[in-house]
């Protein structure tokens, strides 16, 4: 039972990774009907970016809370900001010049982006993995016997916290209005005065931006980055996105969150289930099996219904 | 329905003259400088073909390696250990009156690349080539480089290299059957665990240690709780490090690389696991301290080289090597010692004949700054050799003991 | 919505005269019966010219990747499916010559009765994938079939007690067609070109079909094309099916030349190789399909000191062809067409 409990647990946090990662796929595909390749490489990218800044505080990392707190945030901003300013560039560079084109050129032109990223922090940053500082005290709470780190707890907070922050921008603010229309109706918001392309752009740094800051997250909880990081998890928070509904925010967190808890549960009982055929390393086809399952029978996912758009 | 008739009629014919064409043209013989009356598959090497009889000019000594890419590290560290060795000896006049020339090749670790690159090696005229380094990449080339009776010594450790029937390949370190079954061993004994749970990458070295740990582990009376595997470029084990848990072993035995290895350690002590945990070669050295942090105090590694302290012939080697090249080596020492291996065997036949130094490597005992060589017959090293185990303590590796085979 | 066309974006400057020079150049029926005679005497007397076997064998690797090339036209660039996991029909193709034709379960066919197996495995797997599969849109297809192209790789690795796992399958037969030998690389490279000939005849013959008027329709827009009432998921399955089978024969053509299979060799990153040789080529194209592929093995090649630059350069070279000049360097003439038609249109307005 401490077990269950255990690998559930590890799965919600697990999943709170994947869900904030998802946000940023599917507002984007909510928007432009185009399923950002880059986002996994913008996710990593930010992640490199807050290393960079904060090694520039050295042992305030390490220190006393309020310098760690400090440090923490100055570890998100950057990570927002290096992010988002990518994922204005690729909509600049990558998107724009083609977005009256069919889509396979877009895509195409986004999966190149995501591979320049990849290869582009390699070389800058070198092969090796990156140690990433925790930012958050060590330590352990212990409920039963079920071990929860204090980074555990700090990334469920968090984005709990982020997402509804996220709705509320998209729900009670102008920007989010604004948002929603051009989701609905492109040109009907057009003629209602809404500046599109503004609007494609506000995207393009929101959600990286998020990517971003799940990027600082991944650091601290795993204690590493490393330029690969992008790829599978990039694929597993599209499979989020498109699982919970893609377009819709709600969807992407329930994705998220789903498929963590299914992949811990997987991986943990695979073994048992299969009577020791299939194990562990088999976790990752369980994300693609999921996904082209869900494709196949149910393509708006759980909470969809109007299939690409962003809605609440 | 005529036409498509007549279309298919065309075609046949284009493509039958094609054919008969180019065998013709192939037949006539075109463009091979090394050619084989190719056996059937998966025999030993071929007969002795054109191998580049002693030249007048330099000795030719070809090396594949990863120098770009994912190994790059740890390529170029091996190629500088060899030229270390081969620097000081043409600086003393080179073997024999001859000078050696190093013909450096990227192999990528990759067996698409490596075996064009042995191509490109026997092309060239070399008479040993040290390399490739990974199991995977090495297993494709053994047969170029067996035809063309090319001696070749690797520190790919995966017991299927010398186990194809080759005769010209020999192994610089022991094998993976060596580690896995003399820490199995150890462990058991000297350790006094009684049950391990076993996790692997799923990848050729990974699991190849792993299964030889898990036998040897059994034959010397433990038992194992689980096998596990992992993917590499995964991040997140605590599922399966929970699992474990219930199984409650006294060890935890990981088959893999540093990087995943450093994650495992890091989140097996966060889940409160205390068992000990026991890593192979792959996890020697700063990247797995660093990847792991503090988790990895008192973690044990199994490594196939002594320390670089611990004899006044590598102190020798380690001073020359950090002077030459401004860092410590972590694999240089096997690739100094391979160039050492050939340039021992030159000295002995007195030819640059591939053939001979296969010849005399098979029947010497040589000296090597990692101490005395010499290779069964199918090119493992003789006696299995030593391993040496490790025990990280503040942050370093630190020396423990040598586990000599039974 | 209405028929999208990929078409150059409108703009000045030394780009877009040198687009400009290119189309023109290959527009001249002369100067492309020229060069593409100058290309077969190439290509049928590389081995003599050659002075060492290691140009051969880059001769024989860039025969593979034309095939594959040429089948991945067949989805992506006739078709219009977005297909990334393309790799999985190739190792599939590959895997069967290993597992028939090997040590590994004893098991020595003849390499001529392993070629239709090696075609007809991924043909049945494209299927299989595709019944329900193809109805997906563009980008959901993009990543299923990316999924399905790691699913496989995945298999291939960890189910060991079949595949062998990460360690591979060597020692795999020569290839031997009653009774001669291939065992030099010059014939290996003949038998390669000699599939590549029949590659080019079978598409060229399949473009001007119905069927491959059909599956231009289907590119163009699909909805108009199930108006007229044409079968869309059976035309786009025998698209799959067909280029699965390219990469079959090139799969069985690796196996038999490198003697050796593993999972290393069909990553995800091969499927973007083979992408941006169709990308740079021109989609649709089949001279296109094999420029793309040779530029794309030379460079390697010829960029070895460089390597760790390689895929950067494949990313930007992917986003620079679709935002600069999406339809390739050498487009099909029905896509020329197509664009001098929209260009027209265009400035008339």
């Amino acid at each position: 039972m401490e077990t269950l409990l255990q690998q559930l647990t590890n799965g919600l946090v697990l999943g709170s990774l994947y869900a904030l990662i998802a946000l940023g796929y599917t507002m984007v595909y909510g928007l432009l009907q185009l399923f950002n390749f880059a986002h996994g490489e913008l996710f990593m990218a930010g992640a490199y970016v807050a290393l960079f800044v904060i090694s520039a505080f050295g042992a305030a990392a390490a220190g006393p809370i309020v310098a760690m707190v400090g440090v923490m945030l100055v570890a998100f901003v950057a990570a927002g900001i290096g992010s988002g300013l990518l994922g204005l560039a690729t909509e600049r560079f990558a998107y724009r010049p083609i977005a009256n084109a069919p889509r396979i050129a877009a895509l195409i032109s986004v999966l190149g982006v995501s591979i320049v990223l990849q290869n582009a922090v390699m070389l800058i940053a070198g092969r090796r993995n990156k140690v990433f500082p925790h930012l958050i005290p060590d330590g352990k709470i212990l409920l039963g016997s079920v071990q929860i780190t204090y980074v555990q707890v700090f990334i469920i907070l968090f984005s709990i916290v982020l997402m509804v922050a996220l709705l509320m921008f998209v729900n009670r603010t102008i920007f989010g209005m604004s948002i929603r229309a051009v989701a609905e109706n492109r040109d009907a918001a057009r003629l209602m005065g809404v500046n599109v392309t503004r609007v494609i752009q506000l995207v393009f740094l929101i959600g990286p931006a998020l990517g971003g800051i799940a990027g600082v997250m991944f650091g601290m909880y795993y204690g590493t980055i490393f330029f690969t990081m992008g790829f599978v998890s990039g694929i597993k928070a599209f499979t989020a996105a498109v699982v919970g509904g893609i377009g819709s925010i709600q969807g992407a967190v329930l994705g998220g969150l789903m498929l963590g808890l299914l992949e811990s549960l997987g991986a943990g009982y695979l073994p048992l289930i299969t009577g020791g055929l299939l194990g562990n390393e088999y976790r990752d086809i369980f994300a693609f099996a999921i996904l082209i399952l869900v494709l196949v029978f149910k393509p708006e996912g759980l909470l969809g219904g109007r299939a690409g758009k962003v809605k609440v | 329905m005529g036409t498509r008739v007549r279309t298919y009629a065309a075609l046949a014919a284009v493509v039958a003259l094609f054919l008969i064409l180019s065998i013709a043209l192939a037949a006539c013989g075109g463009g091979d400088t090394t050619t084989t009356a190719a056996p059937a598959s998966g025999t030993t090497a071929g007969e002795a073909t054109t191998t580049s009889a002693a030249p007048a000019g330099p000795i030719k000594i070809g090396f594949s390696g990863p120098l770009t890419g994912n190994g790059a590290a740890v390529g170029q560290d091996y190629l500088n250990g060899v030229m270390l060795y081969l620097d000081k000896i043409n600086a003393e006049g080179g073997v024999n009156g001859q000078t050696i020339e190093v013909v450096k090749e990227d192999d990528l670790m990759d067996p698409k690349n490596s075996t064009v690159v042995a191509q490109k090696l026997v092309d060239a005229g070399v008479i040993a080539v040290l390399g490739p380094l990974t199991s995977g990449s090495t297993i494709p080339t053994l047969n170029i480089y067996g035809d063309a009776n090319i001696a070749q010594l690797t520190p790919a450790s995966n017991p299927d290299v010398t186990a194809q029937g080759f005769t010209h390949v020999f192994r610089v370190d022991p094998d993976d059957l060596a580690q896995g079954g003399n820490i199995g061993r150890y462990c058991y004994d000297k350790l006094g665990a009684k049950t391990a749970a076993v996790i692997n990458d799923k990848q050729a070295f990974g699991q190849g240690v792993s299964e030889e740990f898990q036998k040897a582990f059994e034959a010397a009376g433990g038992t194992v709780t689980s096998v596990n595997g992992i993917t590499p470029g995964d991040v997140d084990f605590r599922a399966v490090l929970t699992k474990i848990k219930s199984e409650n072993p006294d060890m935890v035995y990981f088959g893999g690389v540093a990087q995943e290895g450093g994650l495992i350690v890091k989140q097996l002590r966060d889940l409160g696991m205390e068992q000990i945990f026991f890593a192979p070669d792959q996890c020697f050295g700063p990247e797995f301290i660093k990847i792991g942090g503090d988790a990895t105090e008192g973690a044990y590694i199994s490594y196939q080289g002594p320390p670089l302290d611990s004899t006044p012939e590598l102190k020798t080697f380690l001073e020359e090597f950090s002077a030459a090249y401004g860092a410590e080596p972590f694999v240089g020492q096997f690739g100094y010692t391979s160039a050492q291996l050939v340039v021992e065997a030159l000295k002995t036949t007195g030819a640059a004949d591939g053939a001979a130094i296969i010849e005399a490597l098979h029947s010497g005992e040589f000296q090597t700054i990692l101490g005395p060589y010499t290779f069964e017959e199918n090119g493992a090293m003789g006696g299995g050799g030593t391993i040496y185990v490790y025990q990280v303590k503040d942050g370093k590796d630190g020396y423990l003991e040598a586990s000599v085979p039974e | 919505m209405a028929a999208e066309r990929i078409e150059s974006p409108p703009q000045s400057g030394p780009l877009s005269r040198a687009n400009a020079a290119l189309g023109r150049a290959a527009g001249i029926p002369a100067v492309r019966y020229a060069a593409l005679g100058v290309l077969a005497a190439l290509v049928v007397a590389l081995p003599f010219m050659a002075g060492s076997n290691y140009i051969i064998r880059v001769g024989i690797t860039a025969g593979i990747y034309i095939i594959l090339s040429l089948g991945l036209n067949i989805v992506v660039g006739y078709c219009g499916l977005l297909d990334l996991g393309y790799v999985a029909f190739y190792a599939l193709g590959a895997y069967v010559y290993a597992f028939l034709a090997s040590p590994h379960f004893g098991v020595h066919w003849p390499w001529f009765a392993v070629l239709p197996i090696s075609i007809m495995v991924p043909a049945i797997f494209g299927v299989l994938l595709g019944i329900p599969v193809l109805r997906l849109r563009g980008d959901y297809l993009a990543i299923v079939t990316l999924g399905f192209g790691e699913i496989i790789r995945l298999f291939l690795n960890n189910l060991d007690r079949v595949t062998n796992g990460p360690k591979g399958i060597a020692n795999l037969d020569k290839v031997n067609l009653f009774g001669f030998q291939f065992s030099t690389p010059t014939r290996y490279y003949y038998l390669v070109f000699f599939f590549v000939l029949l590659g080019i005849v079978a598409i060229r013959r399949l473009g001007r079909s119905r069927i491959g008027r059909a599956w231009g329709a289907i590119r163009e827009d699909q909805e108009a094309a199930k108006a007229i009432g044409l079968n869309t998921h059976s035309l786009k399955l025998r698209a799959f099916a067909m280029g699965a089978s390219f990469a079959g024969i090139a799969g069985i053509l690796f196996a038999g030349f490198q003697g050796f299979v593993s999972p290393e060799s069909f990553t995800f990153g091969e499927s973007v190789i083979i992408f941006c040789m169709i990308t740079l080529g021109g989609m649709g194209s089949i001279p296109g399909a094999i420029l793309g592929s040779i530029i794309l093995v030379l460079l390697p090649e010829v960029l070895r000191p460089i390597a760790d630059y390689r895929m950067l350069f494949y990313g930007l070279l992917l986003v620079l062809v679709m935002t600069q000049r999406p339809q390739g360097l050498w487009p099909s003439k029905q896509r020329r067409r197509e664009l001098v038609e929209a260009d027209e249109a265009g400035r008339e307005q």
